[in-house]
């Protein structure tokens, strides 16, 4: 471009006012380079050396809560955050829904909100990031609270499974309370089951019973399919590699604990030998086991073709309600899903997972953790009591939105009256008569690990690769990846 | 002699009128400036300050909660190695040749079609719904079409069964899905490229036509060597708008496929993704950014140089 002639020279040029701006937006992002340190955390203390912080006379701002969105309606949140704010004059609830449709997304979210210093006092914490999250030294261990209100927290206690608190345990903190949780079973369609002349299923079917089932029930149309599934890390082949005595990963406990087991399940045959949290050892994804299992699910869609290609949880409650789908896996959430889809209560029912070589299942759980950060820590510890509190978990969980830790709102006839399924002893069921149900795998490492394992997964099931070929690679990808992620 | 009353003039020094003159000049300036101020602003504090970010942590470890650690070139070594990189960008690559052609083409068709003699209500009709899906949300249209889609259960295969055609895996196999999105973005995308190409076919001149008619051209032949030529600025414009945009796609492989079956529909922004925000590796994420901003600005400074011989400008 020609200068301008020195008569109509325009003082600040165009040139000059966009170096300038450049200039200034590279000394401000220098800045946020800069600021891009947050302050280095110590390690993690040990739970007779965490203090209780002194109590404080007023909260320093709202407390703020996030969560997953899509587990419980807004309104439902109003009704448990007033409630709080009626017990506690002067504080505010405020909720921060994340919407996300896998726990990967909702905590990459969550981990931005933190990066860019949004306050947050309590964060939902699921067993995929249970691990990842507590390893960052970002959580309170809920110990000493935990601890200093043990009267009332023997009635919590005392209302929860073990396998869900250990779970929510890691080396030897309990870092959440579990709140929500849901394990894999079946659901059924009982319009299906009745025109194929099939008795619904007992709590002690078996696997071949199960196939049998999806047999006849493809033999009614061409279209119409035994039993649909996702690929995905929770309900796609988990449940049926734990019914056959198979995992992703050598499973072992972490130490410690003891504060915890001693103090609120001395006695309970069902608490014996847990410990500090589950600890995930070496992977064993090309087991005989699970090649089995992969093998099985493989067969379903090719060679009996009584299962359409793998498809999310949502579409296959649809296919349900038009009578295209005869069995689903699914947690009591599912429920909502299936009435939401055009089922009516009674129309469906729900069971255990056959049984195999074992019938242990898998869930994951979730709950309140209390930020590093939070200037509200016991206010936040009043929220996490009053949340689970029986009646205010009766709330978050009515209406079918997902399944209740405490074993007396779930086990409560009053919260399946207007949703069915009329089998929901099935749900608690599936911890209390099975000592052995334990948590989806879910190392440090869960976010690549679901990567690899729905890759893989899914080229079998797509028969774009033998089971014994799909494990083996994914095998070989989860040392890698365990050697990458996981400090020696 | 009488004397004349005439007006005193006032006559200013050389460098006062300057002065005047240059306050004035600095008022437009100013004002100028001002008016671009907000898109300037947006684009330093949106664009330029987070890429510029994106380029320090590419030279880093960066997973949030502990401070970057600088790395040097390590994150760019590791990634000819990275299987999941190489697969998201052939699959772009794919992506993009197919969007594009299948784009301009079909969008020149349906202008083209659009100019033919027919009713206003038909043709605003056509114009609505080649861009009614434009104006749809991705997200919405993915559930749609995974919906549509299904092997069993969707309504295509239905279609397509009653003509005798075995049922196609559109989503389940690695054959397929990566021509399913292609197909699903293309539905979506060229509604939008058919309006340009519509707004540069009303500035053609008739006359042109119609001295081509005279001349004994064919319809082909006044297509290629009139229409073409006359709109190559639109498409010219439409095909590196189409490659930058296209070269970013994610919403629609993520939420029809996840990427998969296996890696067949994973792409270079699905693995930044995954990398940054799911398994917290900001640096690596970056160093996979850069890369891709690399990328679409040597193809477009090539579309520039190269398509620029193309472009017939009057």
């Amino acid at each position: 471009m020609n200068k301008p002639s020195g008569k109509y020279q325009i003082p600040v040029t165009r040139r000059k006012f966009l170096k300038t701006s450049i200039m200034g937006a590279s000394a401000m992002a220098l800045a946020a380079c800069g600021s891009a340190t947050p302050a280095p955390t110590s390690a993690p203390a040990k739970p007779t050396d965490v203090p209780k912080p002194a109590p404080t006379a007023a909260p320093a701002g709202p407390l703020r809560i996030a969560i997953n969105g899509v587990n419980a309606r807004a309104d439902t949140f109003k009704k448990i955050g007033a409630a709080f704010e009626a017990k506690n004059p002067g504080v505010k609830v405020e909720w921060v829904a994340i919407q996300a449709a896998e726990w990967d997304e909702y905590f990459g979210k969550l981990v931005t909100l933190i990066a860019s210093g949004d306050s947050i006092d309590l964060a939902e914490i699921s067993t995929e990031g249970l691990q990842l999250i507590s390893s960052r030294n970002v959580l309170r261990p809920l110990n000493p609270y935990v601890t200093a209100d043990k009267t009332e927290m023997q009635g919590f206690f005392s209302d929860v499974a073990p396998q869900l608190v250990e779970v929510a345990m890691y080396k030897g903190d309990l870092m959440v309370l579990p709140t929500l949780w849901g394990a894999a079973t079946i659901y059924y369609s009982k319009r299906l089951f009745d025109k194929a002349g099939l008795a619904y299923p007992k709590d002690d079917w078996t696997a071949e019973d199960f196939t049998s089932a999806a047999q006849k029930i493809h033999g009614l149309g061409s279209d119409v399919y035994g039993f649909g599934f996702p690929n995905r890390h929770w309900g796609g082949l988990v449940p049926w590699m734990y019914i056959n005595e198979g995992n992703l990963y050598d499973l072992g406990k972490e130490t410690g604990g003891d504060w915890l087991w001693g103090t609120f399940y001395g006695g309970v045959e069902s608490a014996k030998g847990r410990a500090g949290g589950l600890k995930w050892g070496n992977p064993t994804a090309n087991s005989q086991a699970n090649l089995e299992a992969l093998q099985w699910q493989q067969d379903l869609i090719w060679k009996q073709k009584v299962s359409p290609s793998p498809t999310d949880l949502n579409q296959l409650a649809v296919f349900m309600a038009n009578d295209k789908l005869g069995m689903m896996p699914g947690h009591r959430a599912h429920t909502g899903v299936l009435l939401g889809a055009g089922l009516k209560k009674g129309e469906f029912d729900v069971a255990l997972m056959p049984k195999w070589k074992t019938q242990r299942h898998q869930f994951g759980t979730s709950g309140l953790g209390i930020m590093k950060t939070s200037k509200n820590p016991d206010l936040a510890w009043n929220f996490i009591k009053h949340q689970t509190s029986k009646e205010q978990l009766a709330i978050y969980v009515d209406k079918a939105v997902h399944t209740a830790s405490r074993r007396s709102v779930t086990n409560d006839p009053a919260q399946h009256e207007t949703t069915g399924p009329a089998n929901w002893q099935v749900f608690y069921n599936t911890l209390d008569k099975n000592p052995l149900t334990t948590a989806i795998p879910a190392p440090l490492e869960t976010k690549d690990m679901t990567g690899i394992f729905t890759k893989y997964v899914g080229l079998a099931l797509a028969n774009e690769s033998t089971p014994k070929d799909a494990l083996d690679k994914m095998q070989t990808e989860l040392e890698a990846l365990m050697k990458r992620q996981r400090p020696a | 002699m009488a004397q004349t009353n005439t007006p005193a003039v006032h006559i200013t020094k050389p460098s006062t009128r300057m002065s005047g003159m240059r306050a004035m000049r600095v008022r437009e300036a100013v004002t100028g400036y001002l008016f671009v101020l907000p898109t300037l602003v947006g684009f330093l504090v949106f664009a330029l300050g987070p890429m510029l970010f994106s380029a320090y942590l590419s030279l880093h470890e960066w997973e949030i909660f502990s401070p970057p650690k600088f790395v040097g070139l390590d994150n760019f070594k590791f990634l000819p190695e990275d299987t999941r990189f190489t697969a998201g960008f052939v699959n772009t690559l794919k992506f993009v040749v197919a969007v594009v052609a299948m784009n301009t083409t079909l969008a020149l068709g349906a202008a083209v079609g659009l100019q033919t003699k027919m009713p206003t209500v038909l043709r605003n009709f056509f114009r609505t719904s080649y861009f009614l899906p434009v104006v749809m949300s991705m997200t919405s249209v993915a559930i749609i079409l995974s919906f549509l889609f299904h092997k069993e259960f969707g309504i295509v295969n239905y279609y397509l069964g009653l003509v005798g055609i075995e049922k196609v895996p559109w989503l389940a196999s690695s054959s397929y899905a990566l021509s399913s999105v292609v197909l699903a973005t293309v539905w979506k995308t060229f509604g939008f490229d058919m309006i340009l190409f519509s707004a540069a076919l009303n500035n053609v001149p008739k006359h042109f036509y119609e001295a081509a008619e005279i001349d004994g051209a064919g319809p082909w032949q006044r297509f290629w060597r009139i229409t073409v030529p006359q709109i190559s600025p639109s498409i010219f414009f439409a095909t590196v708008i189409g490659i930058i945009s296209h070269f970013q796609v994610f919403d629609a492989a993520y939420l029809m496929t996840r990427g998969g079956p296996g890696d067949a529909t994973r792409t270079l922004v699905m693995t930044i993704y995954e990398d940054a925000f799911g398994s917290l590796r900001l640096g690596y994420g970056s160093a996979m950014a850069m890369i891709l901003f690399v990328i679409v600005m040597v193809l477009t400074i090539f579309q520039f140089k190269w398509g620029q011989k193309l472009v017939h400008y009057q």
